[in-house]
């Protein structure tokens, strides 16, 4: 488990979590872009390629959590993997309907519904 | 009469509080065996202290001190504590307890606690009968180019527009991401000039444009100013940058499906769909987003871009 | 880069637990074995973060959080507590340590509590900093003739004054004094026609209203009962600016006493009127007498700062 300021990572089985924290505007942009380089660089290590967003600590969020999604999806688009979200709260999901975002990642109601999801 | 309830499964250290605290005139006590008889009382009849015990069957202590902030945020909750039950106190004192007496420091101590802290919960209560009275609130910041700023103004507005009964606990959240968004825009597009399509294109390069940005002139001097405009009816939160400005009816959809990969719109379209109105003017470079009481936003509407 | 100093007397107990800060997170950490030596250390810089042990010879944790409370608030401080300790660490808290965690759970629960305490401390300076960054507050109320809103408004007005910077504490002490007695003339005098004007003594008097008190009365009569003050308070860094107005007949301005005159002290509206005029840069009335605007300059010999 690594405790960075924003993004909280675990691993469980094949998959790589990653746990938002808080809210990410209110970090300076290059305290975001490091903790990003690091999470993008353990995908691009040998290992999982797939990545679950657990975002239980997280109630609601903006555009600059979008773009950090984005970039992590990227990545794992560029490994082959796949990437769920999961623990998403119901401004979450307005959010993310509303930005026409939902269509690119599935939302599943349980962190392990969502690993499930992600490895079939 | 300021009312105490004291609440100990104990008979003899139920007596021994109630006795010291009878000694001031002015203070009523009642009592409850446990957490739960506890908790009935003070919804039927809410008490101005609660002294209580940490150990107790059914309810411990901890659980009534949360639940007493949770329902009665301004009646505050003072804990004895025995040995044995000082990890406990910790974690009450953390929940939210406001002071603790050792019970064997009642006689020394009980009255002198509660009666500071009886004071405190008055300033706070009368604090918030006097916000109650507020009719029209203005505020006004000029802020650097940074970001962590951005989370605490979120708060403040976000406070300042509950205090005035404009909104409940989702319309506060939507709020908060529209004015997110209004200050990233102004930040990133507005002073920096740091065009979104660099953005989901490559992060690293523009992250890094971002703060070089941030330390040249003329980007540096530049500020975001917000405005915020309340009264009971509305809130009106304006957002200006010092940058060139831009044409609103140039953002590109960002529901289209060609659109989905960049980053640009989407902000924008959040800050309409939370708030009831957004205008530009025609620079480009000023927001202005206004809330009005009751009106419950659902973004389900269709003709709403 | 966050730094965090670890206080414990044991070489040992140090080792382990910079270890486990430095696994589990990124920060820089650095090292005293007792109270004095962290005291010494933070002369020259300051940590982000104290994790200190309780017991510990020369100066213990508990005297180092006083002397953190007293020297340097901003740094928070963690408490490590041995089995036995506990009742230390409610005291400790209780004197402004941030949080606790016993020794025995260092592993599972130090690194989280550090993280939360670091950012709830980021938190607070930025909310400093913003508050730098305001350049204007203006509120407005409407208010029942209630001595109890008094002393809250004139508190919230003194908060955000000290945070504007705006004068000294002995300018806020008279920003104070002459609000309280605009409010109270405005209330009592005005609203509710009492005819003797409270001074601190009388407005005790009036606040341990008992049930038959004129003011009650008053207070449950038309048209007493109706009229409300309106409140105006403008703050910007170079000025506040207070308009208070009751619904009252109004009073006489020119028939008040002057300032210097045989009564101008005296407990009744003109010793009021005498604190307003002397604390504030500018005093005036509407022809009613029911409408008064208060202006109070920010001090050229204090801290000058070209306004933001």
């Amino acid at each position: 488990m690594s405790i960075l300021k924003t993004f909280h990572t675990e691993s469980e089985d094949e998959t790589l979590i990653v746990m938002p924290q808080g809210s990410v505007s209110s970090l300076a942009g290059d305290e975001v872009s490091s903790e990003l380089d690091e999470l993008l660089e353990r995908l691009e290590r040998p290992g999982p390629n797939n990545v679950v967003v657990d975002f239980e600590k997280v109630s609601y969020f903006g555009t600059v959590m979008l773009g950090a999604m984005h970039a992590i999806w990227k990545h794992v688009r560029e490994e082959g993997g796949k990437m769920v979200l999961c623990n998403v709260s119901d401004m979450g999901r307005e959010i993310l309907r509303v930005s026409g975002i939902d269509v690119l990642w599935p939302v599943c109601a349980s962190r392990q519904e969502a690993i499930e999801e992600v490895n079939r | 009469m300021t009312t105490i309830l004291v609440v100990d499964d104990s008979a003899v250290d139920r007596q021994l509080a109630g006795g010291f605290l009878a000694n001031d005139p002015d203070l009523t006590v009642r009592y409850a065996g446990d957490g739960a008889e506890a908790l009935e009382t003070i919804v039927r009849k809410a008490p101005d202290l609660v002294l209580t015990d940490l150990m107790m069957p059914k309810i411990d202590g901890l659980q009534l001190v949360a639940e007493v902030r949770r329902s009665h945020p301004l009646v505050p909750v003072i804990l004895m504590t025995s040995k044995g039950s000082e990890e406990i106190a910790v974690q009450a004192l953390q929940q939210g307890a406001a002071s603790y007496v050792p019970k064997r420091m009642l006689a020394r101590k009980l009255l002198s606690t509660v009666r500071s802290v009886l004071a405190v919960a008055t300033r706070e209560r009368s604090h918030s009968r006097l916000m109650g009275c507020m009719t029209q609130s203005e505020c006004r910041f000029a802020l650097e180019n940074d970001f962590t700023l951005f989370g605490p103004l979120v708060a403040y507005l976000q406070e300042e527009v509950t205090r005035m009964g404009l909104c409940d606990e989702t319309e506060r959240m939507r709020i908060g991401v529209a004015l997110e968004e209004g200050l990233t825009n102004a930040l990133y597009h507005g002073n920096l000039e740091v065009g979104s399509e660099l953005r989901g294109e490559d992060d690293k390069a523009y992250f890094a444009l971002v703060e070089e940005r941030r330390r040249q002139a003329p980007y540096r001097h530049r500020r975001i100013h917000v405005d915020a405009s309340l009264s009971r009816e509305q809130a009106m939160l304006r957002i200006r940058d010092e940058g060139s400005g831009f044409d609103p009816s140039s953002i590109p959809d960002p529901t289209d499906p060609e659109n989905l990969e960049k980053a640009s719109g989407r902000g924008v379209l959040l800050m309409r769909t939370f708030m009831d109105e957004v205008a530009y003017n025609e620079m480009g470079n000023t927001v202005t987003m206004t809330k009005r009481r009751g009106t419950n936003n659902h973004p389900n509407h269709d003709e709403e871009s | 880069m966050p730094t965090i100093l670890v206080v414990d007397d044991s070489a040992v107990d140090r080792r382990l637990i910079g270890g486990l800060l430095q696994q589990k997170s990124v920060c820089t950490v650095e090292y005293a074995a007792n109270g004095v030596e962290a005291l010494a250390r933070m002369k020259n810089v300051l940590p982000d973060l104290i994790v200190t042990d309780l017991t510990m010879p020369v100066m213990d944790g508990l005297e180092l959080v006083r002397k953190m409370r007293t020297h340097h608030p901003d740094v928070p401080v963690i408490l490590m507590t041995a089995h036995g300790s506990e009742a230390l660490a409610v005291e400790a808290l209780e004197q402004g340590a941030a949080s606790y965690v016993p020794k025995s759970q260092l592993a599972d629960r130090l690194p989280k509590t550090t993280e939360e305490v670091l950012a709830l401390a980021r938190a607070a300076r930025s909310s400093e900093r913003l508050l730098g960054c305001l350049s204007r507050t203006e509120f407005s109320f409407r208010l029942d003739s209630d001595a109890a809103l008094v002393d809250p408004l004139v508190d919230l007005v003194g908060r955000i004054v000290a945070g504007m910077k705006l004068c000294d504490f002995a300018g806020r002490l008279q920003i104070g004094v002459a609000l309280k007695e605009a409010l109270l003339n405005a209330l009592f005098h005005g609203n509710l026609e009492i005819g003797m004007a409270p001074s601190a003594e009388g407005q005790d008097m009036l606040i341990q209203e008992t049930d038959e008190s004129l003011v009650e009365r008053r207070r449950r009569q038309p048209p007493y009962r109706d009229r409300r003050t309106y409140v105006d308070v403008r703050i910007s860094p170079d000025e506040a600016r207070f308009v208070v107005r009751d619904e009252g007949p109004g009073f006489d301005v020119a028939a008040a006493p002057a300032p210097g005159d045989a009564g101008a002290l005296e407990p009744e509206r003109g010793r009021g009127l005498s604190l307003m005029r002397a604390f504030m840069d500018e005093l005036t009335f509407n022809e009613a007498g029911n409408e008064v605007t208060m202006v109070k300059r920010r001090e050229s010999t204090h801290d000058d700062h070209p306004s933001r």
